[in-house]
């Protein structure tokens, strides 16, 4: 098997008393889209922030193409930081700014575009999301699913090799669930992009999955493609797929 | 157990206090360093500046001259009747002008931008701590120590000796008021006197003041704002809301202490 774009090893993270990650390895494969499922506080946004770099690991490293990323040069680490991009759980949208200023703020900051390019690009996007005339409005004026849409269209809008969603479509209709995970898909194909999603969105998000790992009382315990998570056994896992509440209490 | 008895013991509280403090003065330095360095990197931020120009300059005017006049004003009043006690109030002119443009212009200026602009912005970087747009920031490269703290900073070294200058103009027209037009000194006396009595050195000195509480003013208040996140034990809104508290108490504060060793420095 290739060596994997981004790789987890022996990754440990404690806030406080209580340990999130505990010791976990994982490897995320170029060009696929691999996504993290489990229980509600897990702990599945604090590794994708590790991912991004937002936090740090008490122990372990994380590993880009096979190197600790505080082992390439400050040139290397820019260049990688530029090829990723994060869409935030709470959206993180600039509140002061419109939402056409929020999805251009990337591409004017960090980009050599001109103004007609930026232009042209966040209207493509804005029109792909179906956001059209929310350009001159504030967040605040927007619902949460339309909040949910313009920080996506500006996770997209640099056209990143690395896009790390944090439940992209939490608090969307189900048309646009759907809507949302297809233009991922379609995106990852034309793009090839290489995708961490955080997902409750079960079975619906598989469809559009290379990769499923499980995050589990801080440890990883699966990691595979979906046919092989529905097909194992272990009940903790079959547990969580299939959902049974009554089963889900024993999970802990 | 060396935790309980650090805990206890008062020599290691103390020294833990004394570190905490050693470590929070770092961290300030750390940050006002940052934001320096970076007024001068490439591209330049001219709209975010302009738009802190509005913010601290243009929306401060009607504050200034407010505050500015009433204090000239009660300089004029407090003036006369103690000047009148010497047989001397043609100097009245004299004692507003240097009292204002040297030590009072510069620090109530610098006084009612913390109430107005510092408090504002501590809150406004507070929240964005609070609610990721920081984090935002970072995951797309962006430096948000450059792109918040930088242009507030240049912003305020244009507006901070501006809006001086306002206060002391209309704090000197104040005095007029209550010297020469309730009071009955003649107004050629009083701008006279004014005029005479105020030399170019006077007018530097109010002017270097303003520059350095500029630059405590922002950096208190940004500081405040971006580390809201690391309050102990207040989180959220609460947390906005006491570093809003702590920045506009200790910028006065520090305003107050800069003033008071700028003075023994500059007379």
């Amino acid at each position: 098997m290739d060596t994997p774009l981004i790789q987890f090893c022996n990754v440990s993270k404690t806030f406080d008393t209580k340990t999130v990650l505990n010791n976990i390895n994982l490897s995320i494969f170029k060009g696929e889209i691999t996504t993290i499922i489990g229980k509600s506080g897990e702990g599945k946004s604090v590794l994708l922030k590790h991912v991004i770099g937002l936090l740090k690991p008490d122990s372990g490293s994380i590993l880009f193409d096979g190197k600790a990323f505080a082992k390439h040069s400050s040139t290397e680490q820019l260049n990688l930081k530029k090829k990723l991009s994060y869409m935030f759980q709470d959206s993180a949208l600039f509140d002061s700014m419109t939402v056409y200023e929020n999805i251009a703020l990337p591409l004017q900051e960090a980009s050599d575009l001109s103004k007609s390019e930026i232009q042209q690009r966040v209207e493509m996007r804005m029109s792909q999301l179906d956001i059209v005339g929310t350009d001159q409005q504030y967040p605040g004026q927007l619902s949460g699913g339309m909040r949910k849409r313009v920080a996506l269209a500006r996770a997209l809008v640099t056209e990143p090799e690395i896009i790390l969603f944090d439940e992209p479509t939490t608090g969307l209709d189900p048309i646009r669930k759907k809507a949302v995970h297809q233009m991922i898909a379609d995106y990852q194909r034309k793009l090839g992009f290489t995708g961490i999603i955080v997902s409750h969105e079960i079975p619906e998000i598989f469809s559009i999955s290379q990769r499923v790992a499980l995050l589990n009382k801080g440890d990883i315990i699966f990691q595979g493609t979906p046919e092989q998570l529905n097909n194992d056994e272990n009940p903790v896992i079959s547990t969580f797929i299939h959902g049974h509440e009554s089963s889900l209490l024993n999970i802990d | 157990m060396p935790q309980a008895i650090s805990s206890v013991n008062p020599l290691a509280r103390l020294g833990r206090a004394v570190i905490t403090q050693l470590q929070g003065f770092g961290k300030a330095a750390l940050f006002l360093l940052h934001s320096v360095v970076h007024m001068f990197s490439r591209p330049w931020q001219g709209r975010r500046v302009i738009e802190q120009l509005y913010f601290i300059g243009a929306k401060s005017i009607v504050v200034i001259c407010i505050t500015g006049l009433f204090t000239g004003m009660v300089l004029g009043l407090q003036g006369y009747y103690t000047l009148s006690q010497f047989g001397s109030t043609g100097l009245l002119g004299s004692a507003v002008a240097l009292t204002l443009i040297r030590e009072l212009g510069p620090v109530l200026t610098a006084i009612m931008i913390i109430g107005r602009a510092g408090s504002a912005m501590t809150a406004e970087i507070g929240i964005m701590r609070i609610s990721e747009q920081i984090n935002a920031l970072k995951t797309m490269t962006i430096d948000p120590i450059r792109f918040l703290v930088s242009p507030r900073i240049i912003a305020a070294l244009i507006s901070f000796p501006l809006l001086t200058a306002i206060f002391d103009t209309v704090g000197i027209f104040g005095g007029y008021l209550t010297g020469s037009q309730l009071l009955g000194i003649n107004p050629a006396t009083y701008f006279y006197r004014v005029e005479s009595s105020v030399s170019l050195m006077d007018v530097a000195e109010g002017f270097i003041k303003s520059i350095f509480f500029a630059i405590t003013v922002i950096s208190v208040c940004c500081y405040h704002g971006y580390y809201t996140h690391t309050r102990r034990n207040n989180f959220g809104a609460k947390g906005v809301g006491l570093s809003t508290t702590t920045a506009v108490v200790q910028a006065s504060i520090l305003v107050l202490v800069i003033d008071y060793i700028l003075t023994s420095f500059l007379l």
